[in-house]
């Protein structure tokens, strides 16, 4: 059994109101790997998160994790699995220093005081914010919340971390760096990674990626496959990714393109090469 | 000639001035903003940007220097009255500005500022109705609850409370953080009609270079407190390592033309749009360059 989630044709609608807000949804996650699932605002793809955290009653279907199946029952058994970091830091953060918020988990499992440091520091090195341990929070950059944000869930040892939207508050700088140090947590602590975002490069990034409308699952597949569908990606109020998008350009110019998925530096080779021959 | 509308005369800005904690935040700004032109102040955090937006606004006044902006000055010995006046005229998008929503209904809260700042009931609402078609609200929305309105309404819902007020110059703080692409699309869209169709005044700060090099006429560099290059779009993201020197980014199509240029490719004029580099990627693979 390889599959650390398994989700079968689960749906689910606001009490008050009418359309499912997901509707039919079946996928397995691989452990291990990083997914991405992709769509718009309001495409449904956070209400699908807090079903994967137990958050919701389904009006049908079911959830494993772990090969558990979350109910009411073991809701905390499931939920000490998972760490969740949010799109807006500043909605998570309730210790008064950096060190006391990324302790707050661990004191609630009451863990001994000279190992709660411990792990604690070990967190805070990880995410390279060790030297804003005594800082108060709101002082803090948007990609340092984030930053601390991490540290705090990952000192609780999940196996899987869902990053609800955290980038997307944060300047193109700040995207970059914390999506570089995902990769690095990612290894070390051998987590699953199901990132639910619209930003495509981040997408790109995954294992694989599942693209939701409507509360619906539209596509599944690698990024090369699911990039690669540019008026799909519009249709459904997302963006092309930049390799893509030349290539789009260049078929405007009447120009014969690779039918593959192009990134940038592929586009940049292939150019490269085209440009030899006519020498 | 172009009517000056906005003018930064030597303008500085100090932090608790004569304390020990006494921070220099803006030196020497000398800045023209022409009314009904598209400005992009960028610069990355702590470069000044927040300062400078904040002193147009009237929520800060020079500590030195003087501000200009239609018939009236704001220096040092300004009266808060006169910072009031100024708050009238220059709107002022926040980041994340539907966080300030609070009134029942959605025209209610749009017409909160032309009512706080003397208007009647009635036209208020006639303002309000206004703004609401001016950023694509439909009217059958006017008496929903805003909270109950998706992410990208509820900007929009903020934007119009801010153009109820009817400004001369909109300031446009990350004006798109947090909205999926599309919504980012239509926002920048809409500020860009805004632009030209109600002659507005616009001033973008932002961390996008893309949205920069589009939409702005006119690209304003900040960088510790001080206004480090002025020019078109054009002018600034030619030269990608004096950008990265100001930590700034560079824009995704300055930086693949750049690669390009590495391999053998030349581009004059330097491309801003993928449509224009496509362009003469075309012409230097059918020439055989």
């Amino acid at each position: 059994m390889t599959a650390i989630i398994r989700a079968t044709n689960i749906s689910y609608h606001y009490p008050d109101e009418t359309n499912d807000v997901i509707h039919n949804l079946s996928f397995e996650i691989k452990r291990g790997d990083w997914v991405a699932i992709v769509g718009h605002n309001g495409s449904g793809k956070s209400t699908l998160a807090r079903a994967i955290d137990g958050l919701l009653e389904l009006d049908q279907g079911e959830i494993f994790v772990n090969d558990q199946l979350v109910a009411q029952e073991n809701i905390w058994e499931i939920r000490k699995q998972i760490g969740f970091v949010f799109q807006n830091p500043d909605n998570q953060f309730v210790g008064a220093t950096v060190a006391d918020d990324v302790a707050f988990g661990l004191e609630n499992r009451h863990m001994p005081r000279n190992e709660m440091i411990e792990k604690v520091n070990e967190a805070l090195e990880m995410v390279e914010m060790s030297q804003f341990a005594e800082r108060e929070p709101a002082a803090l950059s948007g990609g340092q919340k984030q930053r601390v944000a991490l540290a705090g869930v990952v000192a609780m040892r999940p196996d899987i971390l869902i990053l609800d939207e955290a980038t997307s508050m944060l300047d193109p700088e700040g995207r970059e760096s914390i999506l570089k140090l995902l990769q690095q947590l990612r290894q070390r602590y051998h987590l699953t990674v199901i990132s639910i975002t619209h930003d495509i490069d981040e997408a790109a990034m995954a294992d694989e990626i599942l693209l939701i409308d409507d509360g619906r699952l539209v596509a599944k597949g690698v990024p090369n496959e699911i990039l690669m569908q540019g008026d799909r990606l519009i249709e459904l109020g997302l963006d092309v990714p930049y390799g893509e998008k030349i290539k789009r350009a260049l078929v405007k110019e009447d120009l014969q393109t690779p039918t593959e998925y192009m990134d940038s530096n592929r586009m940049v080779d292939w150019l490269w090469q085209k440009l030899n021959l006519t020498k | 000639m172009v009517v000056a509308e906005i003018e930064f005369n030597e303008v500085g800005f100090v932090y608790q001035p004569g304390t020990p904690f006494e921070v220099s935040a803006l030196r020497n700004i000398n800045l023209t903003i022409e009314s009904n032109s598209y400005t992009a102040i960028v610069g990355h955090t702590g470069s000044g940007k927040s300062t400078l937006i904040q002193l147009l606004d009237g929520l800060l006044k020079p500590t030195s220097g003087r501000l200009l902006i239609g018939q009236s000055q704001i220096d040092a010995n300004s009266t808060n009255r006169q910072l009031a006046q100024l708050h009238q005229h220059i709107g002022i998008v926040f980041q994340f500005p539907e966080n300030q929503l609070f009134e029942e209904t959605v025209i209610k809260d749009i017409a909160f500022g032309p009512k706080n700042f003397g208007k009647s009931e009635s036209q208020a609402r006639e303002l309000a109705l206004e703004a609401m078609e001016l950023v694509g609200l439909n009217a059958d929305l006017s008496e929903r609850s805003p909270f109950e309105l998706s992410g990208g309404q509820m900007r929009r819902v903020a934007i119009a409370g801010v153009l109820a007020m009817q400004p001369h110059t909109l300031i446009l703080d990350e004006p798109t953080a947090g909205l999926d692409p599309r919504g980012q699309r239509e926002i920048m869209e809409l500020f860009a009609s805004l632009q030209q169709q109600q002659h507005l005044t616009v001033i973008l700060v932002t961390h996008q270079m893309e949205d920069a090099a589009q939409y702005a006429d006119k690209i304003v560099v900040m960088n510790h407190g001080e206004v480090v290059k002025v020019g078109t779009p054009r002018d600034i993201f030619v030269d990608p390592i004096w950008l990265k020197n100001n930590h700034l980014m560079v824009p995704k199509t300055t930086a693949f033309a750049q690669r390009l240029q590495q391999r053998g490719f030349s581009f004059d004029p330097f491309p801003l749009t993928v449509a224009e580099l496509a362009q003469q990627i075309k012409q230097q693979l059918e020439s055989g360059s």
